[in-house]
């Protein structure tokens, strides 16, 4: 059995759903013709439609080697990549885009790639000031700030 | 002579000194991110489409396009020196070019793709100019129940951007499509899908989507393992680079042939430049007179795939152009970006914005000049590029991500969002879930919904208008026979095997 499959499905139905449940509330027709609960209404019928069979498929695929099975720990890295980003874009706002930006370039490089810490501070002031300069000073694009003002 | 003249607008547009400035930074950033391994121009185009909002569109346009089929001049570069394709469409190009690069022919591999390169590509761009307006004329009759059947069938394109399951691929355009309904409905002003959010009200952006399930699910896939793989030496100097006679006079079929199969398969929407590659080497294989060389290192292996995925990009523009059906994931992410800046790709592009086609138009025989020149003298300085650190590229894609996502509306729930999509991005190519046909759903959702919406006003209610008018039911129909595709050659497999079994 193909597990990821059946929790995709599972998640995809259940999505499916809702969708409905949304799209009941809104019309369905109008006087002009369709109303906006139309194509959801389809749109949810066709997800849960399309579940079913990829459970059913699922359920007699084989289950995966060990091999594959043992990449979860390279999963693992790029979900701490991804937890990295996230707590980045948490601290836009406090820190504004410089700093947070410095701070996840030296997570990456440091606690994920490990590499020496003087390599890692290069690589993320460098980035930085990479940023600073062609976006916000040469294209005069605005990029978030802090409460101080950069 | 009407060709001629557009054409001549067209270089009055390309030729000025900022169109051709761009044109040389789409070119010279296609073939560096053709170089890198991992990082595509669907990617890199969703990331720029930010910074273009306050260009000129036809400037933009110009640059985009740049990106695009300059990638695929840089593609062959890691397929030649590392047996690594920097781009899907080079895969094939490894099999001979990886072969001449360890017999020492590197040099003239690297030269005879940026050739078959250019003459294809150049090929090509005649092919769109004299093809795209005709198809477009046609394409002038259709009123919205014509133009529902249109996007129908750029839906059923999934089926070629499905991949391995096309249940997958139709769900990810079912989620799609939900996306594209988010917000304020434009026929009543109800708010849909909202979540009671004000942010949500104007839907979810598309760059943010983009963004988000190509450059940082990327970036993710990626991040998974580190390590990189042995170089082999650029020669230095022109001399070195250049194709004997011989190697020239061998490649003179595979030129043609990439051209032709290259354009004609990138018509094809959902075909792709991969198979356009893959057909060119077999038909090339087929018609050769030493077939068991191929894989060996000819260097007839490397003219005709490099020819017929340079040919596939102005084949793939043709449909985009003229009908607005985005074939592939590059020409998805270009639909969108016409549609931001206010175009109304299909039929009426050409005679509303001529200088916005004719203008690309030109600047890619530009384009392709730059390409050659730039591909062959410089290559040893591209390849170089191979050396950058990955642990300094990827903070750097994921920098320009959220730059790009905030640039659209100030919005630090869109950069929330892209952290969304990114994360769904990785799950979806992980699980196999192609991310295409949801930004295919997203592209078409709007104006398909729109156009089913005033189909059925104008019948008032009537389903039959969608199948009664004859260019609407040739278009379903020719759906329909896409959409059962698949199923009729399962069918068929199944039959094969229960004959093998009985016969045994």
């Amino acid at each position: 059995m193909e597990k990821g499959d059946v929790v995709a499905a599972t998640v995809l139905a259940g999505l499916g759903i809702f969708i409905i449940r949304q799209s009941i509330q809104l019309n369905y027709m109008s006087e002009y013709g369709p109303g906006p609960g139309f194509l959801p209404l389809w749109l949810g019928v066709g997800l849960i439609a399309l579940s079913l069979p990829l459970v059913y498929f699922a359920i007699r695929t084989p289950r995966k080697s060990d091999l594959e099975k043992a990449s979860w720990r390279s999963r693992g890295r790029a979900l701490a990549a991804w937890l990295g980003f996230m707590v980045a874009i948490v601290l836009l706002k406090s820190l504004g885009f410089i700093l947070s930006f410095t701070l996840l370039t030296l997570f990456l490089v440091l606690a994920m790639d490990r590499r020496s810490p003087l390599t890692a501070v290069s690589v993320a002031v460098g980035g930085a000031l990479g940023f600073y300069l062609i976006f916000a000073l040469s294209l005069g694009v605005s990029l978030p700030v802090s409460p101080w003002g950069f | 002579m009407e060709a001629l003249n557009n054409l001549l607008l067209g270089f009055s547009v390309a030729l000025t000194p900022g169109n051709l400035f761009w044109c040389f930074i789409g070119v010279f950033l296609g073939t560096v991110i053709g170089v890198l391994p991992g990082l595509g121009p669907p990617a890199t185009i969703a990331m720029l489409l930010p910074l273009t909002l306050k260009m000129d569109p036809t400037t933009a346009i110009i640059m985009l396009a740049g990106i695009y089929y300059g990638a695929k001049y840089g593609g062959s570069t890691t397929s030649i020196l590392l047996n690594v394709p920097g781009e899907s469409a080079s895969v094939v190009t490894c099999l001979d070019g990886y072969q001449m690069a360890r017999k020492g022919r590197a040099g003239p591999a690297l030269g005879i793709a940026a050739i078959s390169s250019f003459i294809a590509g150049t090929i090509g761009v005649v092919a769109l100019m004299l093809i795209s307006p005709p198809v477009a004329r046609f394409a002038l009759r259709f009123a919205p129940p014509e133009h529902f059947a249109l996007m129908a069938l750029g839906l059923t394109m999934v089926v070629y951007l499905a991949g391995k399951s096309m249940i997958k691929g139709l769900l990810s355009t079912l989620v799609g499509l939900w996306l594209a309904t988010m917000g304020i409905d434009l026929f009543t002003a109800e708010a849909r899908f909202t979540f009671g959010r004000t942010e949500m009200l104007d839907g979810i952006d598309f760059i943010v989507v983009s963004i988000g399930i190509f450059a940082v699910a990327e970036v993710l896939v990626n991040m998974e393992s580190q390590g990189g793989t042995e170089l082999f030496k650029v020669p230095k100097g022109l001399r070195n680079l250049l194709p004997t006679l011989q190697d020239l006079k061998d490649c003179r079929f595979a030129f043609l042939n990439g051209s032709i199969v290259g354009f004609f398969i990138g018509v094809l929407p959902g075909a792709g430049s991969t198979v356009s590659s893959f057909i060119s080497y077999g038909i090339e294989k087929a018609f050769s007179r030493h077939p068991e060389k191929f894989g060996t290192g000819v260097i007839e292996g490397v003219a005709a795939p490099e020819g017929a995925n340079n040919a596939d990009t102005s084949g793939s523009l043709v449909p985009l152009l003229t009908l607005g059906i985005p074939g592939s994931n590059t020409t998805a992410i270009l639909l969108a970006a016409l549609i931001l800046w206010g175009f109304r790709p299909g039929p009426l592009l050409i005679q509303e914005n001529p200088q916005l086609f004719w203008g690309l138009v030109a600047s890619m025989y530009i384009g392709n000049v730059m390409l050659l020149i730039l591909n062959l003298p410089l290559v040893p300085l591209f390849a170089q590029i191979l050396r950058l650190p990955y642990y300094a590229l990827y903070p750097a894609i994921l920098g320009i991500s959220i730059v790009g996502v905030y640039t659209v509306s100030n919005s630090i729930f869109d950069v929330w969002m892209l952290g969304f999509f990114g994360l769904l991005g990785y799950v979806m190519r992980k699980l196999e879930f192609p991310p295409a046909p949801l930004i295919l759903g997203m592209v078409l959702g709007d104006g398909m919904e729109r156009a089913l919406r005033q189909s059925l006003m104008m019948s008032q209610g009537q389903l039959s208008i969608l199948f009664t008018r004859p260019i609407s039911a040739v278009l379903l129909s020719l759906g329909l026979i896409i959409l059962l595709m698949p199923l009729v050659s399962k069918v068929r497999t199944w039959r094969m095997k229960a004959i093998g079994q009985e016969a045994l």
